[in-house]
């Protein structure tokens, strides 16, 4: 079923770009269902290729059922004997990792980070699409620029930088006497909201939206702001998600930066605490591998809810505006 | 005379609100639409990169020390020598230098085939999608993890598998042999250890960092590959396949011109991706816990990045000189960027 709605789907994204006719498609497909060895071999060597993706994810969910002895087998056992669930709520409760709260603080930091990013975004976005101003190309070029400077270049700087913030966290106006915005939320999610990927990619979507459209509503008075966000931002869904599926799993999944700029174990996200968790658990890899999976899960979770508009949004990304 | 007057007033105060609202119009409201963008990525993308180069002429440990001109920076190309025991900056270069050259162009490779395969209209097209991208939307924590216990010595899977058909077990993340020395000796052939240190190739070890990289990045590439398919008219294709080309005409000749900008836009993604290899070393080479072995064994994994956080963070009074290690992370990353651009892009095809 839903294998066949995104087949259609992609379908209508070749279709709906103008020189296509209706016609090519479905004359494309029946010439493709004509070889058959030809697709028996393609889904072959698809599905062995997605069985090695799938293996280590695999391996682990086998691994967070099996007892401690029954992991430390070699050669290993392939099914878990006696499948054993409470390894999972072992991982949660362990005392020393309070794995709820490692959650509750990585949810914060990826929930406001991105949607702080999704806002500043689209309104830079809809500058640079729909105004016109002085130095508009320049400040683009500008604001794409900075996507080439690396992220270790700046780390050493921006630690530097959180901590010496002046008036904030104890500091003078100086910067001085204080720690700044080290060691709390607002100095893991401050310096990557501003993304120019961000910027890049809605700004593309919003200039594929006709002028007719704000030409109809400036003739009934409507103000830029509510074009932006009662027409613009409706009609950018599939980029938007884009957006918001990067910023959410980039936080989520982030390591260095986090780990540089805090210290209290109360306020680290979950990446951190399963790192912490396993240098305690070391060699118990079955509540180990139980760990990692419920970290991974609302990435997962996040990913297969919005994979359609996700691959629309990046098709608008592929075509050159 | 006095109705001329106040006509007169009158029109020049609409001219000076007309001059007002077009003031607002170019002037204010793309500066209030763009200003927390603005000013964010200054803060703490622009301004970095300055302070920087200013933090990496001190000695500075939580606030700057002393002033201490370049020396940073010579003791960086003081320790740029190659080999065992030879310095850590040099060595560390050649590691990310094995790293990013048997990284890239694998990923690369297999992404432009994945893509191609998943772009024929087939059943269950979600499902293996979701399958090759699954690892990319995956924490490099967690999935380093489930690695770490695949290459696991003692109890992993690959030596089950190996001893399984008869092979020796091996040692994998914690093996830092070299492996073209290792290849040539399990097939009788001599090696000499005044061969320069980098015909031999990466560590048994960064090898299983570099496996892990291109699973991990694969999604990636196909993603953007099939997006880019996606924007290539199909007539282009059914006409090609009209005139008789075969498959392997049609991905040569037409699909790998046509999506030569998508491809040359993965180049110098992954490249610059490649150069901050920094989380999966650190997960998988670690030891465990925060880090205290990254770059194990004996430094074998130690890419740039990791050898930046290092001084970062467990060394103080260091933030100066890993700045000044940043800083040539930032200006290799540039210089490899122009190459490919002055390189690369006149081989690419924009229609």
């Amino acid at each position: 079923m839903v294998a066949s709605r995104t087949n259609v789907d992609l379908d209508t994204e070749t279709r709906r770009r103008p020189p296509v006719g209706g016609s090519a498609s479905p004359l494309k497909r029946r010439t493709r269902r004509g070889r058959s060895p030809w697709r028996f071999m393609l889904y072959l060597v698809l599905i062995i290729g997605a069985a090695m993706m799938m293996f280590p994810f695999l391996w682990m969910l086998l691994a967070s059922l099996k007892t401690f002895p029954e992991v430390n087998i070699s050669p290993p056992t392939i099914l878990p004997s006696d499948p054993q669930w409470s390894n999972y709520s072992e991982a949660w409760f362990q005392p020393a990792s309070t794995f709820g709260r490692y959650f509750f603080n990585s949810f914060v930091v990826a929930a406001v980070g991105t949607a702080l990013q999704v806002f500043t975004g689209i309104t830079a976005a809809y500058a640079f699409a729909m105004l016109n101003f002085r130095f508009k190309n320049g400040l683009f070029l500008l604001v794409v620029a900075t996507m080439m400077i690396p992220f270790e270049a700046k780390i050493v700087p921006n630690y530097v930088l959180i901590r010496q913030l002046p008036l904030l966290g104890g500091n003078d106006i100086n910067g001085v006497g204080g720690s700044g915005l080290y060691d709390s939320y607002a100095g893991m999610i401050l310096p990557g909201v501003a993304s120019a990927f961000a910027v890049f990619l809605l700004r593309q979507a919003f200039m594929a939206v006709p002028r007719d459209f704000w030409d109809a509503v400036r003739v009934d008075g409507a103000s830029h702001w509510t074009f932006l966000w009662r027409v613009l931002v409706p009609m950018s869904k599939p980029a938007i998600v884009t957006v918001v599926l990067f910023g959410f799993l980039a936080r989520y999944n982030e390591l260095l930066w986090p780990l540089i700029i805090t210290q209290t174990e109360s306020i680290r996200t979950v990446q951190l605490g399963l790192l912490l968790f396993s240098g305690e658990e070391g060699q118990r890899y079955n509540i180990m591998m139980a760990a990692a999976a419920f970290v991974i899960l609302p990435a997962i979770i996040l990913f297969v809810l919005v994979q359609r508009r996700f691959i629309e949004g990046l098709a608008s990304f592929g075509v050159k505006g | 005379m006095a109705t001329d007057l106040t006509q007169q007033s009158a029109a020049s105060d609409a001219a000076r609100q007309a001059r007002r609202r077009r003031r607002t119009e170019r002037v204010w409201l793309p500066m209030g639409f763009l200003a927390p963008t603005l000013i964010l990525l200054f803060t703490f993308d622009v301004y970095p990169l300055l302070l920087g180069g200013w933090i990496s002429l001190w000695r500075w440990g939580i606030r700057a020390q002393e002033f201490v001109g370049l020396d940073n920076y010579r003791r960086m190309v003081e320790s740029l020598g190659v080999g065992p025991g030879e310095g850590e900056v040099g060595n560390s270069l050649l590691v990310t230098f094995f790293y990013s050259v048997g990284v890239v162009p694998v990923t690369l490779a297999l992404s432009f085939l994945v893509a191609n395969m998943l772009f024929a209209k087939i059943r269950g097209l979600t499902f293996l999608r979701t399958a090759y991208f699954l690892p990319f939307i995956t924490s490099t924590v967690a999935a380093g993890l489930a690695f770490g216990f695949l290459f696991n010595p003692q109890i992993g899977v690959l030596n089950g598998a190996l001893q399984a058909v008869g092979l020796p077990a091996q040692t994998w993340l914690l093996d830092a042999d070299p492996v073209v020395p290792k290849a040539l000796g399990a097939i009788g052939v001599g090696w000499s250890d005044s061969f320069p240190a980098i015909l031999g190739g990466p560590s048994v070890a960064l090898l299983c960092v570099m496996v892990f990289s291109v699973w991990n990045t694969l999604g990636f590439g196909v993603v953007i590959l099939l997006a880019g398919l996606v924007a290539i008219n199909p007539e282009v294709h059914e006409a090609a396949r009209i005139d008789g080309a075969n498959a392997w005409k049609m991905a040569t000749r037409i699909t790998l011109p046509l999506l030569s900008p998508t491809l040359f836009f993965l180049l110098v993604v992954s490249t610059i991706r490649s150069f901050q290899s920094f989380n999966e070393v650190y997960v998988l080479t670690s030891g465990g816990g925060y880090g205290a072995g990254a770059g194990s064994p004996l430094d074998t994994t130690l890419t740039l990045p990791v050898l930046v956080f290092r001084y970062l963070y467990q060394r103080p009074d260091s933030v100066g000189y890993s700045a000044a290690l940043s800083m040539l992370l930032f200006l290799l990353l540039l210089a490899v960027t122009l190459l490919q651009f002055r390189v690369a892009e006149r081989k690419v095809h924009y229609n």
